[in-house]
């Protein structure tokens, strides 16, 4: 399956490593055009400015958590059709039929390798 | 006693209004154990240092992960060949030996945190078994009372816990319809 590469991703993210390790795995993977965010709120603001082609974003950040970015996403007409991929270090059942119901692309597990988010991001935006 | 064979009687306690003499004695003993628990030795000594601790942990371990991107990131963008290249490699995996030693400081610092941790679980044991105490209604402080609320509002917070799903399970559960 082919990526088109030049498509922008916003990484959203508390952790400054988190977003680093995950720029530099998407690097890899050929993607130049990424941004990043530090929560939900800051996202928020960067996907009304400009328009994101997938946001990965974090579960557990304040003030606005990734559920929390996910549903304003998914009630936003200019918005709702952005591919949302949700990161996160823990998982449970309740949340991710919670984050599946709010309309969430796929899930992934930290930690996570380069083929994992690979594969994820394939089975969202693969040509 | 229960079939389990736990005490649940109350202590004996005296009755102020028929042994005054030993009501007081009876606050006496029991400030004697409060005190005896060192609270402003556990606020400020086990648990303040703890902190500390804790906050060097985060910090070390974050300087870590950073001499390990810095590695990373310098290699794969680096254009050099040959020896030039193999001299960079040598250099930046002296940086990340050198950095491993992380291990011991934070190492210390959890040792620490863990005989803090022992220390006010000991007092609290010993302070329950002398005043014989029965847990009640909690009284929760500010932080907890906070903490619990954004639990509610949070789906997810802290860590990978054991019992957590799989990426495989997930990845079943996402491909199922509805």
């Amino acid at each position: 399956m082919a990526l088109d590469t030049s498509m922008p991703i916003l990484v959203v993210d508390d952790y400054q490593t988190m977003v680093r390790i995950i720029k530099n795995l998407l690097k890899q993977l050929g993607f130049e055009d990424v941004d990043d965010a530090a929560d939900g709120t800051a996202a928020l603001g960067k996907l009304k400015e400009k328009k994101y082609g997938l946001v990965i974003s974090d579960w557990n950040m304040e003030p606005m958590t990734g559920y929390e970015l996910l549903r304003h996403v998914r009630s936003d007409d200019g918005l709702r059709s952005t591919p949302f991929i949700m990161v996160t270090a823990e998982s449970k059942t309740e949340n991710v039929i919670a984050a599946k119901k709010a309309g969430v692309n796929n899930y992934i597990v930290k930690p996570f390798n380069a083929q994992t988010l690979k594969a994820k991001i394939e089975a969202v935006v693969g040509i | 006693m229960t079939p389990g064979g736990v005490d649940q009687r109350q202590p004996e306690r005296p009755e102020p209004a028929r042994d005054p003499g030993g009501a007081a004695a009876y606050i006496a003993e029991l400030r004697a154990a409060i005190n005896g628990l060192g609270l402003l030795d556990l606020a400020e000594r086990n648990l303040g240092a703890a902190h500390l601790d804790i906050d060097d942990v985060l910090g070390q371990t974050r300087k870590v992960a950073d001499v390990m991107l810095e590695t990373a990131e310098c290699l794969l963008g680096s254009t050099a060949t040959g020896q030039a290249y193999k001299a960079l490699v040598e250099d930046r995996m002296i940086g990340l030996m050198e950095a491993s030693g992380f291990q011991d400081l934070t190492g210390q610092r959890l040792n620490r945190i863990v005989h803090s941790l022992h220390a006010i679980e000991e007092r609290l044991r010993l302070f329950a078994a002398h005043v014989e105490a029965q847990d009640g209604e909690i009284r929760l402080g500010t932080h907890e009372l906070l903490r619990k609320s954004r639990e509610m509002d949070q789906l997810l917070a802290g860590p990978g816990a054991p019992g957590a799903m799989t990426q495989d399970g997930i990845d079943a559960l996402m491909s199922l319809a509805g």
